[in-house]
């Protein structure tokens, strides 16, 4: 609601603060309306506009404090526990790079802590794509700064050049809703793409609880405190990621790595939504190990389970 | 002299954890072992400083009591008391911490989730409550006041360190790096 894009151009557009304020207002969210209230303004045809650049400085505050955490919950090597095998296994037969592009990827840590410990090795190439050229700008000044051999892109993930064997995420998921969240998978519905995995809040019995403690306790910044809690609300469960996967996706087996259902509210932070073609579906088990008594797998339905085009043709 | 020696460690291993906490992110790179060293130095620095001065006051008011040995004994008994409610804390908290040790990334994640995360949250009403018992225990008001000031000293510090060292996110000039416009 504070930043906008063009969906055709995923160009900035301005967002008017009243509009913002009436948003939050209607839905009776005073904390969010008291902190849009402190966003500075700069004049537009309309009335008040929010001031991009205050708007950018307090999302990179915000997201400096969510890197923070994703520290904290070892979200490395989570990431890596799940990617390592899977790219193990494409590497056996692949004939080009294995690029894993991270959609969303803020201000890139996940891609840079790849790039920093080379835990997937050093041949495949990390790519992170975001709509926001801020952040995209920091992130590539920060891998720079360290040296990282990993790259960052202005825009949509699902649109590069050249094309993505994996597709990875770290709380992107609970933004998309509905039609939105079958139309993120049915993005991915790419020849090239091999599978993707997708970290997203689990949506437990303690995780409204949780989440207010964590960023109260870790973090300073006021939208970064609000925000993660609501989106700790908005994650969605098992059913609803794996129904839009079967819809956006069909020709991926979903695969869902400690289901809700299946572990322990304390121990589940970051839950993974995973898409896979078919007949990795059983290698990654066996390659897994003891993990993958953790995976729940769901059938392909057999009416889309052929189907390997894009998914506009459909 | 032993409830004194331990409160100062525990002053002393707060504030660099505070220091800790205040840096915690404020910088966004991945490396960074010497910039968490460097906040804890900060944070310890900063807690020495606040011993320093609840040191000499707590020496000034035993110079000008009527009877030192008697306020002595009550600072003692304030500082037991205080130990009461901020060693099981300790214990707790550093006992999670040695447990970031263990080479198992999710032991470190329900570590953080089931201890570390809610015993920062906490960290505040438990010295509020240290100093609460050892004031309510006192007779003498200045050792009950004492007890007051050392935990607003305490609990000021995080605050401190991160409004001298860490007011915002450090983050490296841009226009360096590898980025891109695509599509296709």
């Amino acid at each position: 609601m504070i930043i906008a894009y063009d969906p055709d151009t995923q160009a900035r557009r301005p967002v008017e603060r009243a509009r913002a304020l009436g948003v939050f207002e209607a839905a009776g969210d005073r904390q969010a309306v008291r902190i849009i209230r402190r966003i500075p303004t700069r004049a537009g045809p309309g009335g008040a506009l929010l001031d991009e650049d205050a708007v950018d400085a307090m999302l990179l505050r915000a997201h400096g404090e969510l890197q923070r955490l994703s520290e904290e919950f070892q979200q490395g090597p989570r990431v890596v526990s799940l990617l390592r095998p899977l790219i193990d296994l494409l590497r056996v037969e692949a004939t080009g790079p294995i690029r894993v592009v991270d959609v969303g990827c803020g201000l890139g840590f996940i891609i840079r802590w790849l790039a920093a410990t080379q835990a997937l090795g050093a041949d495949v190439e990390l790519v992170g794509c975001d709509y926001n050229a801020t952040f995209v700008a920091q992130a590539a000044a920060l891998a720079e700064a360290e040296g990282l051999a990993c790259s960052f892109a202005v825009g949509n993930a699902f649109t590069l050049d050249q094309p993505a064997t994996i597709f990875l995420s770290n709380g992107v998921l609970h933004h998309c809703r509905g039609h939105d969240l079958e139309s993120f998978f049915e993005h991915q519905h790419q020849p090239e793409v091999q599978a993707f995995v997708h970290y997203d809040i689990a949506p437990t019995a303690l995780t409204p609880t949780g989440a207010w403690v964590f960023h109260q306790a870790r973090m300073r910044e006021p939208l970064a405190r609000h925000d993660g809690v609501l989106s700790a609300r908005r994650a969605h469960g098992d059913a609803t990621l794996v129904a839009a996967i079967r819809a956006g996706a069909p020709a991926f087996v979903p695969l869902v790595f400690d289901a809700t259902s299946q572990r322990s509210p304390w121990l589940n932070v970051m839950r993974p939504v995973l898409g896979v073609r078919p007949p990795l579906a059983v290698a990654l088990r066996a390659a897994l190990g003891p993990l993958a008594r953790r995976l729940t797998e769901y059938a392909v339905p057999t009416s889309a389970g052929a189907q390997d085009q894009d998914p506009s043709q459909r | 002299m032993i409830v004194a020696v331990v409160l100062c460690l525990m002053a002393l291993c707060d504030g660099a954890l505070s220091g800790f906490r205040a840096a915690a992110g404020r910088n966004a790179l991945v490396r960074k072992q010497q910039y968490y060293v460097r906040a804890a130095a900060h944070g310890l620095v900063a807690a020495l400083a606040a011993l320093a001065v609840l040191g000499a006051t707590i020496g000034l008011t035993l110079g000008v009591a009527e009877d030192p040995a008697g306020r002595y004994e009550g600072f003692v008994a304030a500082g037991g008391r205080m130990l009461v409610v901020y060693l099981p804390y300790s214990v707790l908290v550093l006992g999670a911490l040695a447990g970031l040790a263990i080479p198992r990334f999710e032991v470190r994640s329900v570590l953080t989730t089931l201890i570390l995360g809610p015993s920062t949250l906490l960290r505040p009403l438990i010295i509020m409550a240290g100093a609460v018992l050892a004031g309510v225990g006192a007779r003498d008001p200045v050792v009950a006041s004492l007890a007051w000031l050392a935990a607003l000293v305490v609990l000021a510090i995080e605050f401190v360190v991160a409004r001298r060292h860490y007011p915002d996110l450090d983050l490296p000039p841009v226009g360096r790096g590898t980025t891109d416009t695509i599509g296709r």
